[in-house]
């Protein structure tokens, strides 16, 4: 009955207005709780985007779209019980009758109202903050206005840098140095407090990041107060003046000091509001009116407003548990935050300031590497209360769960340099209720419930539990646990290749090279169990191919290819195969075009162009590829490895030479490559892309090393793919050199290959790289693992030992064998291969296909493209 | 469907002193064009076309080169290998319970779709209805010969094509 009553309850509208970080949230968490479906969410948001991540939003300088910073899959918003309106103001909270109403009059009705309006950023009332040149830090529109001004400054006037000043030295004024930076800008950063970011490092802290920040030729200027922006003539900014009366010469001013809540709708609708701002909620981010909840940056709860993603989402999850009937109250905020502003690591947790009383501080500094650590425990010097982190925060993620816990050892072991601060961090056993994930709220406990609810890999974990799927910092730590606890719940993680080879690729890769063997027979008796099957024996092919171990069909080799490599060709569901001739950075000549028509002519072959941009001719018999390649290699073709686990093609735009916005030669850097690369075997296939300019033609960061031109050399990006789960490439340098960008290649290529698993692209590859893309950087460009030199000697190996495979087979009799039909009938032409004609070329006929053509209402062709003759249910081949 | 006959029982096993009569051998190759771990593809006496294996210990299969849920004629050129399996045989054969042992059987596993086909029965060994058939092969003075048709075929409810 009850269940009735249920049913016959109209759904309820909650209407959130603002679509930001922490309504996100919100939606994310009513729509995943309300399993009864009561609730219909509409969010109205200002902006012309779905939410998106703030938090990162300097990445957009670094060549991320904006899109990427989308927060959430589509399927939230497709979902039908959300509705998102962009682009829509609210202009009125009519409390009385329920109705918020939008500046173009529309009326949405509401039971339940969430105000997540956030924050506006806060311009100082000096003269001339509104010229020409001025900006604030908030939103990709603010940014990219930013980003636009500068890059016509900089076409203005190519003679000289373009100077921009950054108001505010906290954190996000530093974010937007970083900007100012990245864009080409010079910059200076004022601030007016004594030190860099106030709220967050004290002073022996603020003095070392001044200290790593000017040596990033960020000019820093604290103590210092803004009097008025100038402009000498017009409403362009060309400088400021200081309230100690000196002037500099500025182009562009970015005010970044502080947000205020945007609270005017509160306001007017008569809600209270705080002493300094903010709507004022309880505990349970309900404002004065019962209807309406206040969350994030807009709500000033506990007296206080919270300018820090973690608290509102918190609030988030508060407010939809307050709707669907729940009783959690807000815990207070964990003010924690670990940045890398400028490249230079900053991390703030706990009582940083020690103003617990009785608190002690164990400082560690050293200028010459450029740290500083503080550690703020207890009077006894048992707990651990609160720290600071400048310059090295890798100890963040092992320190920040233990505030408010014994640690158990002197606190300087914690701190203490070459990484036995981390060591002794993380070789604490964390209690459940410890927070690891401060962005999501996750606890130790959650991560070893995944794991014991099955979680089987750190991606699981991360998905389940959410941690470590905001801002990242706590990654090393929830590895940790995940590994630790699957350990000692006895969950044995099988990472055996297959039942033949008790350990994963990467394992055998080393074990491989280290005991120096070069056949399967070896390696199965030292490391393995039994004859092998279709994964270990081709993996097995592809370690001994990478390794350099000559063709692929020699000896004993031969027998473990997988199908496509042991004919060097790409079968097809019918059992005919594929052929791909290589055509290197996609330049061929009319000529080869004219070879490789003849070629599909003459057998008959279906020709279309792939994916990958090149060119595929189907539908020859295994028996037919020996004379099909003959044809190709005496045309000066070779293979194109379409077969293979290995380099497939280097995608290019045309470049410099015809494009009018071309900046570098694209194509001979990707003939460069291709040639390099050609033939190396992999874990999985290699594709690269090389585009001529920053319009990015050739598609280069869908690939695994993507290099697009810049004016000044080379950007290079790595583990990008298209398939199933697309994912674009990250920068790992900029401006190299053709010579940089080939060793950053040669050794990110070998590095991979050394160390990833079965199958494993390079992007899951490089996201489970311990550091990710930073260490990476570090492997490859400051030999932090001391391995340079082997990989270099390793490519060098390969390029210099690469031979057209295909060529080899033509010469080779022994392996030309295997490519018959059967091996006692002449003709070697299956009689089951049937084709239809279909917009000019052939198709395999399917089980339809034969039904008809034995009907007499379809005509068929064999695989010599003769007609056959259909006789009632059997097909012959007419003579 | 009549069950194929199992490992023990068949002739596809090189078995000479119990040979048939030399009418109704075929010659499918040279012993020596038979690399171990690499199958090849012939056209039997009876005309069907089949995959012929020597195992790296020496022993001869031959199963049907058809590919019963790909529909393509493509099982030679698979990877021949092993696969430890749960053994069923004892339950079958006595009506009891499985024993829950495992053993290990020579498989060849299609190129395509990756099913794995025991080299000794012809049967999918995740689905033993499922069959590529057998026939009897020997080696004889240098030369692998193919005979009669010793297991049927067996084709699944839903082909992938």
């Amino acid at each position: 009955m009850s269940e009735q009553i249920e049913q016959a309850r109209p759904r309820e509208r909650v209407v959130v207005i603002g679509a930001g970080m922490v309504a996100h949230r919100f939606v994310e968490a009513m729509r995943s709780r309300d399993d009864a479906g009561r609730f219909d969410i509409t969010v109205l948001g200002d902006e012309p985007r779905p939410p998106y991540d703030r938090v990162a939003l300097t990445s957009y300088f670094t060549g991320r779209d904006p899109e990427d910073l989308n927060l959430g899959g589509a399927e939230l918003w497709a979902d039908p019980r959300v509705t998102l309106a962009k682009r829509t103001e609210v202009t009125d909270v009519d409390r009385n009758a329920k109705v918020v109403t939008t500046a173009k009059g529309v009326r949405h009705p509401y039971d339940h109202l969430v105000l997540a309006t956030g924050s506006y950023a806060a311009v100082p009332p000096v003269k001339g903050n509104d010229l020409q040149g001025c900006f604030v830090y908030r939103t990709i529109d603010d940014v990219a206005a930013l980003r636009g001004y500068v890059e016509e400054l900089r076409a203005a006037h190519p003679e000289r840098p373009v100077r921009g000043a950054v108001v505010g030295g906290g954190l996000l004024g530093l974010e937007a140095a970083g900007a100012l930076q990245a864009l080409g800008a010079e910059s200076t950063v004022i601030e007016f407090a004594p030190r860099l970011m106030p709220l967050q490092v004290d002073d022996g802290g603020g003095q070392e990041l001044r200290r790593l920040i000017d040596n990033l030729g960020v000019e820093v200027r604290t103590g210092t107060a803004t009097q008025r922006v100038l402009a000498k003539r017009g409403r362009r900014v060309t400088g400021m003046e200081f309230a100690d009366g000196e002037k500099i010469d500025v182009d562009v001013v970015v005010f970044a000091t502080g947000v205020r809540p945007r609270d005017e709708l509160a306001r007017a609708a008569g809600l209270e509001v705080g002493e300094r701002g903010g709507v004022v909620v309880d505990d349970r981010c309900r404002t004065s009116d019962e209807s309406i909840h206040a969350i994030g940056e807009v709500a000033c709860i506990q007296g206080r407003v919270w300018g820090l993603v973690a608290p509102g989402y918190t609030m988030a999850e508060i407010a939809a548990d307050a709707l669907l009937g729940g009783e959690s109250s807000f815990p207070g905020a964990d003010t924690s935050t670990k940045l890398k502003l400028l490249g230079v690591d900053v991390a703030s947790f706990g009582d940083a300031f020690a103003t617990t009383p009785g608190a002690l501080e164990v400082v560690y500094s050293d200028s010459v590497t450029g740290s500083y650590k503080k550690l703020v425990v207890s009077d006894d010097a048992q707990t651990l209360l609160g720290g600071i982190l400048v310059g090295d925060a890798s100890a963040y993620a092992g320190l920040r769960p233990l505030v408010g816990r014994r640690l158990g050892a002197d606190p300087s072991s914690f701190i203490v340099p070459a990484g036995a601060g981390e060591g002794a961090a993380s070789s604490l056993e964390l209690p459940d209720d410890a927070a690891v994930c401060s962005c999501n709220n996750v606890s130790a406990g959650q991560i070893r419930s995944a794991v014991d609810d099955g979680a089987s890999n750190l991606a699981d974990v991360k998905s389940c539990t959410k941690a470590g799927t905001s801002c990242g910092s706590c990654l090393p730590i929830v590895k940790k646990l995940f590994e630790s606890h699957q350990e000692k719940a006895g969950i044995a993680v099988d990472r055996s290749l297959c039942e033949h080879i008790p350990m994963p690729r990467s394992e055998l890769f080393n074990a491989i090279k280290v005991a120096g063997l070069a056949t399967f027979s070896e390696i199965m008796e030292r490391f393995g169990t039994g004859r092998g099957c279709d994964i270990c024996k081709p993996t097995i092919a592809n370690i001994l191919a990478s390794l350099g171990g000559g063709h692929i069909l020699a000896g004993e080799q031969s027998t473990l290819q997988d199908s496509n490599d042991h004919v060097l060709a790409n079968l097809q569901k019918d059992g005919t195969y594929s052929v791909v001739p290589r055509i290197p950075g996609g330049e061929i000549t009319p000529d080869g075009l004219l070879v490789i028509a003849q070629v599909a002519k003459d057998f008959g072959l279906y020709t279309k162009i792939t994916g990958g941009q090149r060119i595929d001719l189907f539908g020859a018999r295994i028996d037919q590829l020996p004379a099909i390649w003959k044809r190709l290699v005496d045309a000066g073709f070779e293979s194109g490895h379409a077969y293979g686990k290995s380099l497939r093609t280097v995608k290019s735009c045309v470049g410099q030479s015809w494009c009018r916005y071309g900046v570098q030669d694209s194509v001979r850097m990707a003939i460069d490559l291709e040639l390099r690369y050609r033939g190396l075997r992999s874990p999985h296939k290699l594709k690269l892309g090389v585009s001529g300019c920053a319009r990015e033609c050739a598609e280069a960061r869908g690939k695994d090393a993507g290099v697009i031109a810049t004016e000044n050399g080379w950007n290079l990006y790595v583990g990008g793919n298209g398939g199933a789960t697309p994912k674009h490439a990250q920068l790992l340098a900029q401006d190299l050199s053709d010579a940089e960008l080939i060793t950053a290649i040669d050794r990110f290529f070998m590095y991979y290959v050394s160390t990833a698993e079965r199958l494993q692209r390079t992007a899951p590859w490089l996201e489970e790289l311990d550091g990710g893309i930073e260490r990476l950087r570090e492997v490859i460009f400051d030999d932090a693992l001391g391995l340079c030199d082997d990989l270099d000697a390793m490519m060098t190996h390969h390029v210099g030992a690469y031979a057209d495979e295909w060529r080899e087979v033509l010469e080779d009799p022994e392996k030309l064998a295997q490519f018959t039909g059967f091996v006692n009938d002449a003709t070697d032409a299956d009689p089951d291969l049937l084709y239809v004609v279909e917009r000019e070329q052939v198709r395999p006929a399917t089980a339809d296909d034969r039904a008809r053509a034995a009907a007499g209402e379809l005509d068929l062709v064999d695989s010599e493209r003769r007609p056959v003759m259909v006789a009632g249910s059997t097909l012959e081949v007419r003579a | 469907m009549s069950r194929p006959s199992t490992s023990t029982e068949s002739t596809s096993n090189v078995s000479v002193s119990n040979a048939p009569d030399l009418e109704g051998w075929t010659r499918a190759c040279d012993a020596d064009r038979l690399v171990p771990e690499r199958a090849v593809a012939a056209l039997a006496p009876d005309g069907a076309q089949v995959a012929v294996v020597r195992t790296a210990d020496g022993r001869l299969f031959a199963v049907g080169h058809h590919d019963p849920y790909a529909l393509a004629n493509v099982i030679a050129r698979g990877v021949v290998g092993t696969r430890t399996v749960a053994d069923e045989t004892a339950s079958e054969k006595t009506g009891q319970e499985a024993t829950g042992q495992e053993r290990v059987v020579d498989v060849i596993q299609s190129p395509l779709y990756k099913q794995a086909f025991d080299l000794a029965t012809g049967e999918d060994v995740e689905d033993r209805s499922v069959s590529l058939g057998t026939w009897a092969v020997r080696e004889r003075d240098g030369v692998i010969e193919l005979g009669e048709r010793t297991s049927e075929a067996g084709h699944p409810e839903r082909t992938t094509r």
